[in-house]
């Protein structure tokens, strides 16, 4: 018999348990709703409140739906030695219409909600199942007169192997501690789905349900619930995990090391994987640091601690799974490939939506390098990266983020850029259509290849940006031409925002893109002299004082680097009429006879000349700057000062004379 | 332009079905407005709400906080000169104007239900516009406006404090008051009472209060509130709102029932809801359901009005 403190008696069939409990609805008077009756237990009303909001589905049109969830009561309670101890409940709340049809004050039916919680800690000595705990339940009448605890024998029977691979994808998904929707199941019946969660669950360590919720369904416009497992008719956000119900082809791969080693781990003996588990009742969470000790205990990780980082799975310590049983009937990326093809020929737009859905679906997930490279040259071949496809806008969109997904790395960096160019179109790469760029930017990419691909300058782009996406060692002259082009444009429209400092740090700590100015342009001499103009005057205005021509003589001096040929006549063209330029002549002079490779001693005997003749000084320090400041300030400006002076002195005469009278 | 609206309204006010009545009033207006769903989830929450209200039947009591993001895309006519002695030329441009709506469930305003409330409260305040619900029939039977307005009011306010946008001691937001249910006999018997309605000249020569009037209206229902408190509901909103960012209008949703013969507005049959008696073990009860097509009133010009409105900035 069950006492009221929990403790039941068991055997091998069943397991007789006493459950806290709420119930929500509204009576015919209501409008929200509200509590309207729970227990007088160790919960009380205001923590099921908490917990049916916690764990609120949205609205629902469909019913009945469940939810699982996990509680934790943090006040003490005293375990078996005294300690104290949080106590833990697993929980099921069943969201179904009433017995008997009520309807609220606004004439609407109402969705009531039974919720029922049993110690973790019973239900995990007998591994006991969230379907189970619904079935145990579901038939109870929460009575309105009264709070006890309700009993209710639950059933113990083991877990079944789960009767979709699907089930093991999912749970190798949830190691990721990001929360999984699986799409597309509109039409499966809500036990089935229910089902599929306890097959999920069975297939993690039982003492995860500690920290598990679920739910076999959510409204799609509920964005903000907090499921770390769920159905629903369309994704909520970009961050979960999105897993279609359909999947055909096995086996996959999760894209992240740990889960693919777990599913392999599972997979290599399902049934035995499954009992093991369902004994590991003790408490862990979803994070890295429950996750890792876990799996290294069971032989998925070797002994290190620490989370291997990203990239391809290797070969899984166990066996592999079996594909012949998994890939019955499903078609490959290659063939789904093929299939959009054939769909665009016979021009038949709907057919080609189709298969963009299902190749979108493979979208996250990624192929065998040989895989990926065959699919590459179908889409090159077949130019399916071309503006003009004949399908709807959306279907195009579609095509484009799955392709880039399946057949390209993320984010996008520019090598693969490159490559997309090349798969576009051989001969006319550049600039690629619009379309595409959007989608490139959709799936993500770096910040050259973002400019590259929209053809506009994003707001996070800053001189220090400019000047690193263009030291760029690999980039493409015809690309750096246009990131150098519209970059300048969006610096010189906004070089208020930024002060003259930070000009100068970016493009002085890259010598003034001097260098990468003579390999872009290197048959345009005028384009290179008017950008390098453009990025002088964006660093010191509209002219070069001599502080700032000592500045860049100053710069190249200490950095060692010798100028271009550009550099000197930009700062030529660009100082100040009483500007002493004799340095950077003499600078332009050295840089002329090295751009022309003369023999090394006519060079020689060319430097040696010119040190007779122009011999190179070092540049003033600051006390002597100001000093120098004012004798070039009063040639210019001493006449005006004069005529000032003797203007004021006319005037004063005058007045004097009239005060005089 | 992006837009982001929060709905406002005690429990059974109307707020989802206001929503829903949205592409519908787009609809029937014909002038080339649409409404598109912002991303799949908000597509499919439009599609649903819609396909409810034209089948005739109510949509689902909410539950929690739904979020969806609607695109309001159509076109207007752009006069520009471009010297001073040439003609006006006339460009149509294609405007699209993001609404981020979020509908709460009414009870989410009540002080025990904390993380949704602080959701709510989260969403009101980043904001642009609010769309106040004000229930009459709900007011006159439960009397419930004033304390839910005021404890949002108030905690918005209270997080708002320090904030620049309050630096006048008003909250920054628009606020189009939606005095609902236009089409519920006593609602309209107190319009004609007071002399407010005019009718519209269009085929069906529906009635309506013009919205310069609506404020007063709303005075008047005010007077017959259960707990005499519903006129503390537009001082609280004016004491908390700069006045000249709040405009009152006289909506339905589901409008007025419209006589399958004539195919106008009839005096002495008007009403678009029925209710079909239910009984429960809990007692009698009436389920409600639309009764004819819907021809909202007033259902986009609070829309239109709060998206006309500039951002605002700090202080502005």
């Amino acid at each position: 018999m069950p006492t009221d403190n929990g403790i039941a008696d068991r055997d091998m069939q069943s397991l007789e348990v006493t459950a806290q409990w709420a119930l929500q609805g509204k009576l015919p008077h209501d409008a929200g709703y509200r509590l309207l009756n729970s227990s007088r237990a160790m919960l009380n009303e205001d923590n099921f409140s908490r917990l049916l909001e916690r764990y609120s589905l949205g609205t629902l049109e469909q019913l009945p739906q469940i939810a699982v969830t996990w509680i934790e009561d943090k006040a003490p309670a005293h375990g078996q030695h005294g300690r104290q101890r949080p106590t833990s409940y697993l929980g099921v709340a069943i969201h179904a219409r009433p017995a008997t049809s009520i309807v609220d004050v606004g004439g609407r039916d109402v969705v009531q909600t039974s919720f029922y919680c049993v110690e973790y800690d019973l239900l995990a000595a007998s591994a006991v199942s969230y379907s189970a705990m619904y079935e145990g339940f579901r038939k109870i009448q929460l009575p309105t007169e009264h709070r006890d605890c309700v009993k209710a024998t639950l059933a113990t029977h083991g877990a079944r192997t789960p009767a979709r691979p699907l089930a093991t994808f999912v749970a190798a998904m949830l190691l990721t501690d990001k929360p999984v929707c699986v799409l597309g199941a509109d039409d499966v019946d809500v036990h089935e789905r229910l089902q599929f969660i306890d097959d999920v669950a069975a297939l993690l360590p039982y003492g995860m349900r500690s920290r598990l919720s679920a739910a076999t369904w959510t409204s799609s416009t509920n964005r903000a619930h907090n499921f770390r497992l769920f159905f629903s008719s369309k994704a909520r956000n970009s961050d979960d995990h999105k897993i279609p119900w359909n999947i055909t082809q096995w086996p996959i791969s999760t894209g992240h090391m740990v889960p693919d080693r777990y599913m392999s781990w599972l997979t290599s003996d399902v049934a035995a994987r499954i009992e093991t588990l369902a004994t590991m009742t003790g408490h862990m969470g979803f994070g890295r640091n429950s996750v890792i000790p876990v799996l290294t205990n069971l032989g998925v990780l070797p002994g290190s601690r620490q989370w291997p980082s990203g990239g391809a799975a290797p070969q899984a310590p166990t066996a592999p799974p079996e594909p012949a049983t998994w890939q019955a009937d499903a078609p490959t990326v290659e063939s789904l490939l093929l299939a959009c093809v054939t769909d665009l020929k016979n021009a038949n737009p709907v057919a080609a939506a189709r298969h963009i859905q299902r190749l979108a679906d493979y979208g996250w997930h990624d192929l065998a390098p040989d895989e990926r490279e065959r699919c590459r040259e179908i889409v090159t071949t077949h130019r399916l990266l071309r503006e003009n496809l004949g399908i709807t806008t959306t279907a195009r969109a579609a095509l484009y983020q799955a392709l880039l997904r399946l057949v390209f790395s993320q984010p996008i960096m520019y090598d693969t850029y490159r490559s997309i160019e090349t798969c576009v179109d051989e001969d006319d790469d550049w600039p690629i259509h619009a379309a595409l760029g959007e989608a490139i930017e959709a799936v993500g990419a770096s910040k050259p290849v973002r400019i590259l691909a929209r053809q506009a300058v994003g707001a996070d782009t800053d001189p220090k940006a400019l000047a690193e996406m263009l030291a760029l060692p690999n980039l493409l002259e015809h690309h750096a031409q246009f990131i150098l082009a519209i970059g300048l444009d969006y610096l010189e429209k906004r070089s208020k925002d930024f002060q003259r400092e930070e000009f100068r740090a970016a493009f002085q700590a890259r010598g003034y893109l001097a260098d990468v100015l003579r390999r872009i342009y290197l048959n345009d001499a005028n384009l290179e002299l008017r950008a390098l103009t453009r990025i002088l005057q964006l660093i010191y205005g509209r002219t070069l004082s001599q502080a700032a021509v000592d500045d860049i003589l100053r710069y190249l001096e200490g950095a060692g680097s010798e100028p271009t040929a550009a550099l000197c006549a930009a700062t030529t063209v660009l100082a100040d009429r009483d500007v002493d330029i004799r340095d950077v002549i003499r600078s332009a002079c050295d840089a002329f006879v090295k751009e022309r490779r003369f023999n090394q001693d006519d060079e020689a005997a060319v430097i040696i000349r010119l040190n007779q003749v122009m011999p190179r000084r070092s540049f003033a320090g600051p006390t002597t700057k100001s000093t120098r400041r004012l004798l070039s300030w009063w040639p210019r400006n001493g006449l005006t000062l004069i005529g000032f002076f003797v203007a004021l002195l006319i005037i004063l005469v005058v007045f004097a004379r009239i005060f005089h009278r | 332009m992006t837009q982001s609206i929060a709905i406002l309204g005690a429990p059974v006010s109307g707020k989802t079905t206001f929503l829903a009545a949205l592409n519908i009033a787009l609809a029937r207006q014909n002038e080339g407005w649409k409404l598109v769903g912002a991303d799949p989830a908000s597509s499919e929450r439009l599609v649903t709400l819609t396909h409810q209200l034209t089948e005739r039947s109510y949509p689902k009591a909410t539950s929690g906080i739904e979020q969806f993001s609607w695109m309001l895309v159509g076109q207007t006519m752009r006069t520009e000169r471009r010297r001073w002695f040439s003609p006006k030329q006339q460009h149509m441009d294609t405007v699209k104007v993001r609404l981020d709506l979020a509908d709460p469930s009414g009870e989410v305003a009540n002080r025990t239900r904390h993380a949704l409330r602080d959701e709510l409260i989260k969403n009101l305040v980043a904001s642009h516009g609010l769309i106040f619900i004000f229930d009459p029939i709900s007011e006159f039977e439960r009397g419930n406006t004033f304390r839910y307005t005021f404890s949002v009011v108030a905690e918005m306010a209270q997080l708002m404090f320090e904030t620049p946008e309050f630096s006048d001691g008003y909250l920054p937001h628009y606020v189009a008051v939606c005095i609902t249910k236009f089409d519920e006999i006593r609602i309209f018997r107190t319009a004609e009472h007071s002399n407010l309605i005019s009718y519209d000249p269009d085929d069906h020569g529906f009635p309506k209060v013009d919205n310069d009037d609506a404020r007063e209206f709303l005075a008047q229902l005010c007077k017959v509130s259960k707990t005499r408190n519903a006129e503390l509901v537009i001082n609280t909103l004016e004491q908390y709102f700069r006045p000249d960012r709040i405009k009152y209008f006289v909506t339905s949703a589901i409008g007025f029932h419209v006589d399958p013969i004539t195919e106008t507005f009839n005096l002495s049959d008007y009403q678009n809801t029925v209710r079909d008696e239910a009984n429960s073990a809990q007692g009698p009860s009436a389920y409600a359901r639309i009764r004819g097509p819907v021809f909202p009133i007033n259902v986009i010009e609070p829309f239109e009005w709060v998206s006309r409105q500039p951002i605002l900035t700090a202080g502005g």
